[in-house]
């Protein structure tokens, strides 16, 4: 299975180390060339210096093969766009976006 | 436009503050969203309507703008994202008449005019008008 994962923090970081231990290939795309190098060394995963709401990083991120993508930044707007890009442009059958204002549960 | 509307502008920056000053000028009611109170000195000293200070990716603040009631909703912050999100907001869950959302990036343009989502890239708009007029002429 393809996954791609956009953000940072212990949640990235853990679900990508689950990921990968379970033999998916799994790419993150993170904002922060430093965090991205740390996730580099501490997991198997490919990691992307980018803004997953961009179309052309999502591009390079493989999301025409991609089977999931997960948006877990700390920004509704950005989660909402990143999998509105993936499912539509690209055909990403299934997009995970993390609410972090809970008033969106209904409004999704 | 004859009769006052009840706008609501997201972003007070130069081109939220000037929609703002202008369509507050007309006679119309506007509520200007930003999340930096300071944005809001662009404001000018006519400017008859409202500013709330919030973060406009939290619903909350959304509705104390008293979006439900608005009949136009200017999403013209610097971040696209937030821009189309709120924008799909409006338009779905408080069935806003009138949306837009500034876009910077043209590559996230074309999936948004498929959502029915009015977007306006000004600089893109405009070099390429000017550069049609001037190969026109």
């Amino acid at each position: 299975m393809q996954i791609i994962l956009i953000g940072g923090g212990k949640l990235t970081y853990f679900l990508t180390k689950e990921f990968t231990r379970r033999g998916s290939s799994t790419t993150v795309i993170n904002y922060s060339p430093l965090e991205a190098q740390t996730l580099a060394w501490e997991t198997t995963a490919t990691i992307i210096i980018g803004d997953g709401s961009d179309p052309l990083v999502l591009r390079d991120a493989g999301a025409h093969q991609a089977d999931v993508l997960v948006a877990l930044t700390s920004k509704d707007d950005v989660n909402l766009v990143a999998c509105q890009i993936a499912m539509h442009q690209y055909g990403v059958p299934r997009t995970i976006a993390l609410l972090n204002d809970p008033d969106y549960r209904e409004a999704f | 436009m004859a009769q006052s509307l009840y706008i609501v502008i997201i972003g007070c920056g130069r081109l939220g503050a000037a929609l703002a000053n202008r369509l507050s000028r007309q006679g119309h009611s506007v509520v200007v969203v930003d999340d930096n109170e300071a944005a809001f000195r662009a404001l000018s000293s006519e400017f008859g309507g409202f500013h709330l200070v919030g973060d406009a990716a939290e619903l909350s603040v959304l509705r104390r703008a008293d979006i439900q009631r608005a009949d136009a909703l200017l999403a013209v912050t610097g971040e696209d994202t937030l821009n189309l999100m709120v924008a799909q907001i409006g338009r779905t869950v408080f069935q806003v008449e009138q949306v837009m959302a500034r876009v910077f990036d043209p590559a996230r343009e074309t999936i948004y005019r498929a959502f029915n989502i009015a977007t306006i890239s000004l600089a893109v708009d405009d070099f390429m008008r000017h550069l049609e007029n001037d190969l026109a002429g």
